[in-house]
């Protein structure tokens, strides 16, 4: 069954058409790959899932309902919760905090709650809390719980980032280059947690440039360039069409 | 760091100890007379900050002491209301338009916000000089704002015509602001607005409407602007629309950097220190005055950029073993 559906997709800034009519789905406990070359319009199509930006023509449907238009937490709050590009974490507040906060809109703590102390986090709010310290260990960052997001290391921090995204229990995962700035070591361990996160129940949207780790974790790609499909298909299938290879090397040439 | 929190507690204790005991210190008037204003600034330069913490800076906020200072004083002599009840009504009333003028505004960022801001403050300049001259007075303002009493029965009766006694009010005022910005800066709410001021992006990509408490925090702040202006009002008697213009907001916000922004003591550390050095110890340079006073506000960002409330920290930080003593 079809979780997301998106069709003639279309987002232009000025003159340049960088999402062009693109139709695609994802079905229900899926990890599905969306790759390209730099520029191909695969950031903007998170952008437009996950409402940051308007879609200048086309329709997203998630879970039956057209979200296309809707603010980003509506969407969130929805189920489809995405990580950035570039990281993207509360500097300034710890491991914990950042992640409590991925909790917040399934708390039920209300809108003026000043009594709601911070402190609380630790005493009272055990719910919040159990969910939190689960997904802080499920990353490995629980020797860091108490650390400033500013003051853990490049890998750690797209962990962290992983793990707020995780604390809002979404059904849909978008995660943008999440092995970007990884050694060999930590692409495996994203990997692997890759999958048992989708062995949870939950659908994954995956960009990434490194091809082996697509071919290895993703059960079905799309093919961007220039803001076009140019394929989609089983990851091993797609990788030998000409048309794809022709697109990545003309890039790299 | 527990200990540090002890140290913090006795320098606060302290300093109420002075400020309670101060009409035993020293009777001088003029004392007294700063002593308010830097208690109405106080209150404002936290307003400011309240801002500050959702990541805006906005110049109307001496507007919105504007419309509270006011409010206050129509409330008083056109209404008949007394004083307290004039004040929070009038911070209300404040906070209310604020709330307007957010929707209006809050989905425009950084330059485009401060330019929407400016454009209010200097709107509301003009309304109040060169419209409904018979109710705000036109461009010398209104006169003759009445102090607060305090009347229970025939038999008590306090008013705060000195200014020993109106200092006690604005401290007492002073000290309750104080209080309630710190109590939401820790709670949740507080938390949320500080999450939006590091990343609106993430805020809102965890399922937070970041419009929502952008809007509650410019109409906290904008409250506690008009309890500054309400205040200003009734201590100093008149009120000109000048005393609000735009650029009427830009001392506060050298308090607000000074002391330390994003922090709620910061801006009363910042205000105190700020206004004491103008006004008791830099009045001797004459000529000199603002040359000395403008070299060390910039010396203190320049050097101290997270402001004078990082001092402990940076002599903690240099000498580890002061601070591992108290535990
Ligand atoms: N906000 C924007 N305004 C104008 N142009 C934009 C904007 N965002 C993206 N673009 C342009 O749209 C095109 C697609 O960009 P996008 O970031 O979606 O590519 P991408 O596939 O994610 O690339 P990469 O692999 O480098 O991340 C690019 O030409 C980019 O310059
Ligand atoms: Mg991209």
């Amino acid at each position: 069954m079809k979780l997301l559906k998106v069709d003639n997709l279309t987002k232009r800034f000025g003159g340049l058409v960088a999402v062009n009519g693109l139709d695609f789905y994802i079905d229900r406990g899926e990890i599905l790959g969306l790759i390209g070359p730099n520029g191909a319009g695969k950031t903007t199509v998170f952008n437009m899932i996950t409402g940051a930006f308007a879609p200048s023509d086309g329709e997203i449907v998630f879970e039956g309902t057209r979200i296309t238009g809707f603010k980003p937490n509506r969407i969130a709050r929805l189920g489809a919760v995405r990580t950035f590009q570039l990281t993207n974490v509360f500097h300034e507040m710890t491991v914990l905090e950042n992640v409590i906060l991925g909790t917040h809109h399934n708390s039920g703590i209300g809108f003026f709650q000043f009594l709601h102390s911070k402190s609380h986090i630790r005493k009272k709010d055990t719910d919040a809390l159990e969910k939190a310290t689960k997904v802080i260990d499920f990353l490995d960052l629980t020797d860091q719980i108490d650390t400033l997001a500013n003051n853990l290391p490049h890998g750690q921090q797209r962990r962290l980032e992983m793990a707020i995204a995780l604390a809002v229990e979404p059904k849909l995962l978008l995660l943008d280059e999440p092995l970007q700035g990884m050694n060999q070591d930590e692409v495996r361990d994203m990997l692997s947690r890759i999958q048992k996160i989708r062995s949870t129940g939950a659908t994954i949207l995956l960009v990434e440039h490194n091809m082996k780790a697509v071919t290895n974790v993703c059960d079905r790609v799309v093919v961007l360039d220039f803001g076009r499909k140019l394929d989609e298909g089983a990851p091993t299938e797609v990788m030998k069409n000409p048309a794809v290879i022709e697109a990545y090397l003309g890039i790299q040439a | 760091m527990p200990k540090k929190i002890g140290i913090e507690a006795i320098l606060i204790i302290l300093a109420l100890v002075v400020l309670v005991t101060m009409p035993w210190l020293t009777q001088e008037t003029y004392v007294f007379h700063i002593l308010c204003l830097i208690g109405i600034n106080i209150i404002f330069a936290a307003s400011l900050n309240a801002i500050l913490n959702i990541g805006e800076l906005n110049l109307a906020q001496s507007a919105f002491m504007g419309i509270g200072a006011y409010a206050s004083t129509l409330l008083v002599t056109r209404v008949g209301l007394s004083f307290w009840f004039a004040l929070p009504l009038a911070a209300l009333i404040t906070a209310v338009i604020s709330l307007l003028i957010g929707l209006l505004t809050l989905r425009f960022r950084g330059a485009y916000f401060l330019l929407f801001t400016f454009l209010f403050a200097e709107l509301i300049r003009i309304l109040l000089s060169n419209f409904g001259i018979s109710v705000f007075g036109g461009i010398p303002g209104l006169t003759n704002i009445p102090r607060p009493s305090i009347e229970l029965g025939s038999l008590i009766k306090i008013s705060f015509d000195s200014k020993i006694e109106f200092y006690y009010l604005i401290l007492l005022i002073t000290l309750g602001s104080i209080a309630i910005l710190s109590r939401i800066d820790r709670s949740r709410t507080g938390m949320i607005f500080w999450a939006i001021s590091q990343s609106e992006s993430l805020t809102e990509s965890i399922g937070i409407d970041s419009m929502k408490f952008k809007i509650l925090g410019v109409a906290i702040g904008c409250f506690f602007a008009g309890v500054a202006g309400s205040l200003y009002a009734h201590f100093v008697g008149i009120i000109t629309p000048t005393d609000f213009a735009v650029h009427s907001v830009l001392a506060p916000i050298a308090y607000v950097v000074v002391g330390g922004m994003g922090t709620v003591f910061g801006p009363v550390i910042g205000t105190t220190f700020l206004m004491v050095l103008s006004h008791f110890f830099l009045r001797e340079l004459g000529f000199y005055e603002l040359l000395v006073y403008g070299l060390i506000i910039v010396g203190i960002i320049r050097f101290m950029p997270e402001g004078l409330i990082s001092i402990p920290n940076f002599i903690f930080s240099r000498f580890p073993e002061a601070s591992g003593s108290g535990k």
